[in-house]
């Protein structure tokens, strides 16, 4: 393997997901329809969630062994975990990563019931509509 | 050093609030509710109550979970800043929660969830104050948004506290989710998540020069941290301040809460024009003054011979101002007395987020250190004005069951207590002699004065006097025009006044105690201390101790 090509796919992962991340904060803040609003937030957590995930990479270079990095020996010496902590990726992100899912769980499950709770209410998920109407409700509460 | 006052605070309301539905299977007494509350706020009450002691006598507390030395777990720290907070955070939490006895008869259902949100919300509010760690701020962060989604939803046959409570939490979802990414740079390029850790590595770059801060766990060796420490300090501020401001409604980010607050029951709206509100101004505070500081931080780095900090804080108190202004002129049209509050409360963080370009690194320490005397003053006055306005307005709409505040006149006669507090409560916010709010707005102006920012200092004379409208038109209605017609549900309110006689007193009280001297020095002393090196050299010893005490490096 070649290290260069490495750095090039590392970069082209990275853009990729800042892609992703624009592309879905656009559908969040511009899409007038609540349910692709919900799915395009979920497309943003789980990019946000691979990003983190990417930053516990460790960047492959040339004289590294390839092979799951594993501690075998039962009393390491700190040259050992020295070695192993070299070749291991990070662990902390994906600690980050499990607490974000679960977060990212409840706020799903309450913006879907709020969706679901809003289109009972207004008989429509479109939120030009609703804004239509709160506009009218104002001006009536105002005048 | 470990301090299990610290630590209690968020776990106790937490497990409480987890167990309260349970109760529901057996109980449906709405007393019952109201009281575990109550108990529970009163036992964090007394916690921060002891930390408010400990930090003003110059101590700066520590909690480890689990017991991990820091940087390695969770460290919640509070200094002078946060415990005040704190303090007020759970003052006004067990206020709410009196609040609720009397409430809870007049709501058809739903008493044990809106006890449960109130106490999740605590826990929420309380981790985002007192936590030294960023993510954790973001998990805190987390708890609090969803609580709040939860309660300004608490009506749900009301299609409008439905359609509020949708405008929150889908942005609200997104920047809390952008705090998060501004994190993940902070730990992919400093290694750390830790406030503590990161005060020292954000200040102990070479090329900035000698400092007073030195490292303390280390460098990132070769490949293990990623790209430029400057680039990713300004992308993360970027992400994260986005974040706290949408949270502290400032201008762009304030559309939101008119609606919200108004539709929310009366004592979550209280508490979140309170506290919750100040929990934002809470993080860019800390992330300016303590993590990010002018004594040559990642974030100092120029831009065409401009430190990128002071751009930073001038485009946030150059938002604080349009906020200022804007909430201030809205606030005279609205007819809805929680929509009119809410107005005045985004007025006054504008007035809040102004004060912070005393914070600019050219600035003389002297006048930065009053400028954030100031704005936690005004923290203080304002939670306890707003507070006031929110519980007893809201009261009054509750009996005359409207929130239309022409249908509250002509009931001087009737609650002469109630009426007479909230006027004191205007008056406060509208920085009237006597009263509290007078000296917080006093000293926030002659320090961006001292600053050399008269245009800020002015401003902030200007938007209390366009507020002013607004106020003299509850204060005309409720006090000259004649009865309205509509005959009040109840005659006794001793829960509600007594609430709002106690908050009026105290900001009398308060605006005594603030002429004094012997009152004001300390703070002054305290918040020199907060913005001068040997502060931070504390918080990061503090920290740096605890984790020598449970065996770390």
């Amino acid at each position: 393997m070649d290290i260069e090509l490495v750095k090039f796919m590392f970069i082209l992962t990275v853009m990729s997901l800042y892609l992703n991340f624009a592309i879905t904060l656009y559908g969040v803040v511009a899409k007038v329809n609540l349910v692709k609003k919900l799915i395009a937030l979920t497309i943003l957590q789980d990019t946000v969630n691979v990003f983190t995930v990417l930053i516990g990479y460790r960047l492959w270079r040339p004289g590294l062994i390839l092979q799951p990095p594993a501690l075998t020996d039962m009393n390491p010496t700190p040259e050992i975990i020295k070695d192993f902590v070299e070749r291991s990726v990070d662990p902390l992100p994906q600690a980050f990563v499990l607490t974000a899912i679960v977060i990212g769980l409840a706020v799903t499950l309450f913006l879907t019931t709020i969706v679901l709770h809003v289109n009972y209410h207004f008989k429509t998920v479109n939120v030009d509509e609703i804004g239509g109407m709160k506009r009218r409700y104002i001006h009536e509460e105002a005048v | 050093m470990n301090d299990l006052s610290v630590g209690l605070t968020t776990v106790l309301p937490t497990v409480v609030a987890f167990l309260l539905p349970l109760l529901t299977l057996r109980f449906k007494s709405r007393a019952l509710y109201a009281s575990i509350t109550t108990a529970t706020t009163l036992a964090v009450w007394l916690l921060t109550l002891v930390n408010f002691m400990k930090v003003f006598k110059g101590e700066v507390l520590t909690y480890a979970f689990g017991g991990w030395p820091p940087p390695l777990g969770i460290v919640y720290v509070v200094d002078m800043l946060n415990g005040v907070l704190g303090f007020l955070a759970a003052t006004l939490f067990l206020l709410a929660s009196v609040y609720t006895f009397w409430y809870f008869g007049r709501i058809e259902s739903g008493h044990e969830w809106l006890s449960t949100l109130t106490l999740v919300l605590l826990s929420g509010v309380l981790g985002c104050l007192y936590t030294g760690d960023l993510f954790n701020f973001f998990v805190m962060l987390e708890v609090l948004s969803i609580s709040s989604y939860a309660l300004v939803a608490f009506f749900r046959r009301r299609k409008w506290a439905i359609e509020a409570s949708m405008a929150y939490s889908f942005i609200g979802a997104l920047a809390t989710m952008l705090f998060f990414f501004g994190v993940i740079f902070i730990y992919a390029s400093f290694g750390t998540v830790n406030m503590a850790d990161l005060i020292t590595k954000a200040h102990a770059i070479p090329e900035l020069g000698s400092n007073p801060l030195e490292r303390w766990s280390g460098t990132c060796p070769g490949s293990w941290c990623y790209g430029n420490v400057f680039i990713s300090s300004a992308l993360a501020i970027a992400f994260m301040l986005w974040a706290l401001n949408f949270e502290a409604g400032i201008f762009p980010n304030n559309y939101w809460m008119p609606s919200a607050y108004a539709e929310s029951p009366t004592p979550a709206s209280a508490l979140f024009a309170g506290i919750v509100d100040k929990v934002g101004t809470y993080g860019v505070l800390r992330l300016f003054i303590t993590v990010f500081t002018a004594y040559g931080s990642t974030l100092m780095f120029s831009v065409g011979g401009f430190p990128f900090r002071d751009f930073v804080l001038i485009v946030l108190s150059t938002l604080g101002l349009v906020t200022g202004y804007l909430g201030a002129l809205l606030m005279f049209p609205q007819r809805n007395v929680k929509r009119l509050l809410t107005y005045s409360t985004i007025s006054h963080i504008g007035i809040i987020f102004t004060a912070f370009s005393a914070f600019l690194s050219h600035v003389s320490p002297e006048a930065s250190a009053e400028a954030l005397a100031g704005v936690m003053l005004h923290m203080v006055t304002h939670a306890f004005g707003e507070f006031l306005l929110f519980v007893g307005l809201g009261t009054l709409s509750v009996v005359v069951g409207s929130t239309n505040l022409a249908r509250m006149s002509g009931l001087r006669g009737r609650y002469p207590l109630l009426i007479a507090s909230i006027i004191l409560g205007f008056l406060s916010l509208l920085g009237v002699i006597p009263l509290a709010g007078f000296f917080s707005k006093y000293v926030i102006f002659t320090a961006l004065i001292n600053a050399g920012l008269p245009v800020h200092g002015i401003s902030i004379v200007l938007i209390s006097g366009i507020s002013a409208l607004g106020y003299f038109k509850v204060i005309y209605t409720l006090m000259v025009s004649e009865g309205s017609g509509v005959t009040p549900r109840e005659t006794r309110l001793y829960i509600p006044t007594g609430i709002t006689v106690l908050l009026a007193a105290l900001l009398i009280i308060l605006g005594v105690l603030l002429t004094q001297s012997s009152f004001i020095n300390p703070l002054m002393e305290h918040s020199r201390e907060l913005m001068s090196v040997n502060g931070l050299l504390k918080y990061v010893d503090a920290v740096n101790n605890l984790s020598t005490l449970l065996g770390g490096a």
